[in-house]
């Protein structure tokens, strides 16, 4: 897990990885242990699915959008969603399914996902990467 | 972006501080901070600043865009940031007034004093924790239905008072009282509305909170009275907001923004400063929401109030005389009103966001026994130390278009407060010191009072300013946090 970046009022995180696949899933995981730290990497069964599926115009807007449906969707359905399974990603769509585990109570609220100063793009070694800033 | 320097920032007053105009291309305006020169020396080590600067080249923009003291660094716009657009073509800017739409405080005043209720101090917090919903996934006692959802978001606080939740002086006493007549809960998502449906009356998390305090000192006689305040006096703290629908409200709007802007030739440094013309649909959409989701935080702090009463004749029996209103006032909010801009009175969009609106005396949106001294303004300081009420004076709407700091304004991240905080020592210090905490210890280490800047400083700013008058100091005596 990425350590948390350093922010006067919020928390931000950095996500990343060598496919869009892989950020996607490490940006998802670093939310939730913001929510509730320990409780994803201690799941051993998924109580809910949901299917998701979004555009957006680039993967940067794509990023900050399935971010936003995901912790939407925590604070309704009342589960973290651990894991995601994408069916389909590219740089301005995806498509897969979510599954999450019901908690009884978040140990931070997260507003929502911003997007100040997220940029996601690829290094010069192939690696994508950028911040994400939650408001807390 | 650069760090900005001292060097790049002009005095124009002891209190008040211009980044030029000419300082970066693309500024509309200047920049201006408002605080004493120690304090600008603090704010000068986050990236308050820049952000502040970024908001100078939002279109429409006038005058100036402002920080108070209490400022630090945000997303777009930094916390504590004011800025007024022109009306109607002018952007209306969601990252302006924050996720947290209506975000606001609301002092109560009781009878009693604080020797009265001094030793049932313990009770009346534990009391306090068990009837009011804090944190996160604990649901409210009121669960809407849809019917009843676009009442509230439509009529605010009149709803609690329809429902027998409120009284009329509740509403004299709440900014707008307590309901903004633009509000449209058709422009509010469906994702909003399952977000907010159990969340009235609860406080949430962060720095959310349910003080209990009493007058310390009275500093200006003649407003603390007409304010109704007297030394000893024990009065009551809320600070909440619009909870999750107000934070999906924003979200799904920012979101259709980051397009739209585009449509519009808008082309700002940072996404999360996204906006439209007020005057466009987006615009006109986003601002009938905005005041849709400023109406269910209205709403959610007067039941926040209810739920308090019910805990005081829990404690203090059933003919214990019911904690009053003193003042309810919003510090994440978009607001149309009418400023003097070179000489000339214009309806302008002012944003605040973490900044609190401080109308001077006989303004007509003052309650009437409140109009000879100016709008009651209320900031709390941080967990452990003082808070203040000041009053709006004369020259405020000269300053920064009536507005004011929203708080002490923190000065350390979550995580590094965390690490230089013994959250069960600091427990046990505040306890013997007479405040009593009902709250984790990480929510403790977090909001300890040495991740916040020094209340008592930023008061003086703003007084001195020209802003305000300090009319009462509050020091707590137990607390629920979220």
């Amino acid at each position: 897990m990425s350590p948390l970046l350093e922010h006067t009022s919020d928390i931000a995180i950095q996500a990343e990885g060598f496919t869009l696949e892989e950020v996607f899933s490490s940006a998802l995981r670093q939310m939730d242990e913001v929510l509730v730290p320990g409780y994803c990497l201690a799941t051993e069964h998924y109580d809910c699915q949901l299917r998701i599926q979004l555009r957006g115009e680039d993967p940067t807007v794509l990023l900050v959008d399935f971010l936003s449906e995901a912790l939407a969707l925590s604070y309704i359905q009342k589960a973290l969603f651990c894991y995601v399974y994408f069916e389909v990603i590219s740089e301005k769509e995806l498509a897969g399914r979510l599954y999450g585990r019901w908690y009884g109570k978040l140990e931070n609220e997260i507003k929502a996902v911003t997007f100040h100063e997220v940029h996601l793009r690829r290094d010069p070694s192939g690696k994508w990467g950028t911040p994400v800033l939650f408001d807390l | 972006m650069k760090q900005i320097q001292k060097s790049d920032i002009v005095p124009l007053t002891p209190y008040c501080w211009e980044i030029p105009e000419d300082y970066k291309p693309g500024m509309r305006v200047p920049a201006r901070i408002i605080a004493e020169e120690a304090l600008l020396d603090d704010i000068i080590g986050d990236r308050s600043l820049q952000q502040l600067v970024n908001v100078t080249t939002l279109p429409g923009i006038l005058k100036a865009a402002y920080v108070m003291p209490d400022v630090h660094e945000g997303y777009g716009f930094p916390i504590g940031g004011v800025a007024a657009t022109e009306f109607p073509d002018g952007a209306i800017s969601p990252g302006g007034i924050g996720y947290d739409i209506n975000c606001g405080v609301r002092l109560l005043k009781t009878p009693l004093t604080e020797a009265d209720i001094r030793d049932k101090a313990p009770d009346l917090v534990a009391e306090l924790f068990a009837q009011i919903p804090s944190g996160m996934g604990t649901p409210g006692n009121f669960v809407l239905k849809e019917a009843e959802m676009d009442a509230v978001l439509r009529t605010g606080s009149r709803w609690a008072l329809e429902n027998g939740y409120a009284t009329r002086a509740d509403l004299d006493y709440t900014e707008s009282n307590g309901c903004l007549p633009g509000a449209d809960p058709t422009k509010v998502s469906q994702r909003a509305r399952q977000r907010g449906k159990d969340q009235l009356g609860t406080i949430g998390s962060g720095n959310h909170f349910v003080e209990v305090g009493y007058v310390d000192r009275i500093l200006q006689p003649d407003i603390a009275r007409g304010y109704g305040l007297f030394e000893g006096q024990v009065t009551i703290l809320i600070h909440t907001g619009s909870r999750g629908l107000g934070h999906q409200v924003a979200t799904d709007y920012i979101r259709q923004m980051v397009t739209a802007m585009e449509v519009y030739g808008m082309k700002l440094p940072d996404r999360e400063l996204a906006c439209v013309p007020f005057n466009s649909r987006e615009g006109q959409d986003y601002f009938a929401a905005m005041c849709a989701a400023a109406n269910f935080a209205w709403c959610n702090r007067q039941l926040v109030t209810w739920e308090v009463r019910q805990v005081w004749k829990n404690i203090f029996g059933p003919d214990a005389i019911a904690p009053e209103v003193l003042y309810d006032v919003a510090h994440n909010i978009a607001k149309v009103e009418t400023h003097e801009i070179q000489g000339e009175a214009r309806k302008v969009v002012v944003h605040r966001k973490g900044a609190t609106r401080a109308f001077g005396p006989w303004h007509e949106e003052i309650p009437c026994s409140h109009k000879p001294f100016g709008q009651a303004v209320l900031i709390p300081g941080s967990m452990g130390t003082s808070s203040y009420v000041l009053a709006g004076a004369e020259d405020s709407a000269h300053v920064a278009f009536g507005s004011c700091c929203h708080g002490a304004g923190r000065r350390l991240s979550r995580t590094a407060a965390k690490k230089q905080v013994n959250a069960p020592v600091l427990k046990k210090e505040l306890q013997e010191a007479g405040i009593y905490l009902e709250a984790s210890y990480r929510r403790i280490a977090e909001e300890a009072p040495l991740a916040y800047k020094d209340v008592d400083a930023v008061v003086r700013s703003v007084s001195a300013a020209g802003i305000v008058t300090p009319v009462a100091q509050l020091k707590p005596l137990a607390a629920i946090k979220g």
